[in-house]
């Protein structure tokens, strides 16, 4: 019998898409309103600039993830995207944020 | 659900990208719709919330002409200290067009947290305090819009994000889905049953596609605050820092220590006035008050809504007691305007009498096509059904909150009036 481990990793993959596209998504829109700030504007203006585009963010990861061919992909997008995010967020969190 | 077709159990083939969308869709949809039947159907009739208020208390007096704003705001200055003795902040929304009263609201300084807010409303013509029967009218709509009431305010508002994060998707995934947007939307197939309903679906969000996106988006900017605190969280270390944002935002009272000394506040009428020849006569939208009584007062005099879509600040603020003017504030960053803009828009108090009804119709329209929604997904599978009287549990269950929702909400909306 194929069709009961067939069944479950659909399953399973579709609850993985999910994850990816709730708590990932929320996690690039976050990382994307923090590396905002790297942006070379006022502090105010880039904060604002973070918030209003990281719902943007978030719909686009939300459609990719869904999107993308497998689960594993949706994955390995999310992290490729999440690392020039985190590049640019680390300094402000250390502290030493441009403005 | 598992309806299992043959096709389903080989090796899944990839699907196309139109059939995974449509997927999304429906299931985003059904997820957050009924809710999202609520949030659209009490945000529309909140474009009347005035007007409902107004209706609601019928004892108050109708207004034959706006009143002037220097004199109204003058009577109210003159009755608060009486009302609200040694607060440190009033604020003071002014009557307009659709808003018969004058109301402030102030903390109580000998009760400690949210029970030290009060209120009151005011006859315009002498600033006395009105006695209106205990009621939230358009309020009510308003509030339960994105707090849902029967549950704690801050709940309320992270499940309408999130079901507004859903309806972002759903447009954006029902876009994609919909191969011919503009053919498809000159047809409707009448008495087919699904066709129909999606037909119906279809006209009703293709019609108000703009909107829809607009008022999806803007409400989780009006939000965003609460959602997305994590830039501020790093980029503002310290209370004065966030401040600096604040002003971006809204008006307010610089913020200072009061100096000890008692001093005489000058003529609040005066202050309006000098408002009113900038702006016009009636759009003077309220007036804040710092430390009155004290040496170190301060008065915003805050613009009203006409001519303008932003809600961004707008004010003059003067020294309380000289009544000198001290500040100009009528520009705001670029990234904090685009804030205000998109926030004004969702609210839409800019709205004349022929804008808010074209708001009012399109977003009845968004509520009929969430509830069209719901009802496709039924009708679609109880068509697929070998005996239709006996649809499976979860069916049964998404019919049953369909007609609870669709049709009880609004009957219960109309008991409340």
């Amino acid at each position: 019998m194929k069709a009961v481990p067939e069944k479950a990793n659909r399953i399973g993959s579709l609850l993985s898409r999910i994850v990816a596209a709730v708590a990932g998504g929320y996690g690039l829109a976050a990382l994307t309103s923090v590396a905002s700030m790297a942006l070379p504007m006022r502090r105010t203006e880039a904060v604002l600039t973070g918030m209003l585009s990281s719902f943007v963010v978030y719909t686009i990861v939300v459609i990719c993830v869904f999107a993308a061919r497998s689960a594993t992909r949706a994955w390995t997008w999310l992290v490729v995207a999440a690392i020039p995010l985190l590049l640019a967020a680390w300094p402000i969190w250390q502290g030493q944020g441009a403005g | 659900m598992s309806i299992a077709s043959p096709t389903r159990n080989a090796p899944v083939k990839a699907r196309g990208l139109r059939q995974t969308m449509s997927d999304l869709h429906i299931w985003v949809g059904l997820l957050a719709g009924w809710i999202l039947y609520a949030m659209f159907l009490t945000g529309t009739v909140s474009y009347f919330r005035e007007e409902i208020s107004q209706w609601m208390r019928p004892e108050l007096p109708v207004q034959q002409q706006v009143p002037d704003a220097a004199e109204v705001a003058q009577h109210i200055v003159d009755t608060l200290p009486s009302l609200a003795p040694g607060s440190p902040l009033w604020t003071i929304y002014l009557p307009d067009r659709r808003n018969t009263v004058a109301s402030a609201f102030w903390n109580n300084p000998r009760i400690s947290g949210r029970r030290g807010f009060e209120r009151a409303i005011f006859d315009p013509a002498s600033g006395t305090k009105i006695k209106a029967r205990e009621t939230t009218g358009g309020d009510f709509f308003y509030a339960f819009h994105y707090q849902f009431h029967y549950m704690p305010v801050l709940w309320g508002r992270w499940l309408a994000g999130l079901c507004a994060m859903f309806m972002l998707v759903a447009i954006v995934s029902g876009v994609i889905t919909h191969k011919k947007i503009f053919v498809d939307f000159f047809m409707f197939r009448w008495g087919k049953g699904q066709r129909s309903w999606l037909d119906a679906h279809n006209a009703l969000s293709v019609f108000g596609l703009p909107f829809h996106l607009m008022i999806t988006y803007s409400g989780l900017i009006t939000l965003m605050l609460l959602y997305m605190p994590w830039g501020i969280d790093a980029a503002f270390k310290s209370p004065a820092e966030r401040q600096e944002l604040v002003e971006e935002m809204r008006a307010r009272v610089p913020s200072g220590r009061p100096r000890g000394e008692k001093a005489e506040l000058a003529s609040v009428a005066d202050m309006v006035r000098q408002a009113q020849a900038r702006w016009g006569r009636d759009n003077v939208g309220g007036v804040i008050v710092g430390h009155p009584g004290d040496a170190a007062a301060r008065v915003v005099v805050m613009r009203g809504n006409l001519h303008r879509v932003s809600i961004s600040p707008d004010y003059l603020l003067f020294d309380g007691t000289t009544g000198k003017l001290l500040q100009v504030k009528d520009r705001v960053g670029i990234a904090a305007e685009t804030r205000g803009v998109i926030y004004g828009l969702h609210l839409g108090r800019f709205a004349d009498t022929t804008v808010r009804w074209l708001y009012f119709l399109v977003s009845l329209a968004g509520t009929a096509m969430v509830g069209t929604g719901l009802v496709l997904w039924t009708a679609k599978r109880r068509a697929k059904l070998p005996d239709p009287d006996r649809p499976y549990f979860g069916l049964w269950l998404v019919q049953r909150l369909n007609i609870a929702t669709i049709a009880g909400l609004p009957l219960a909306m109309a008991a409340f009036l």
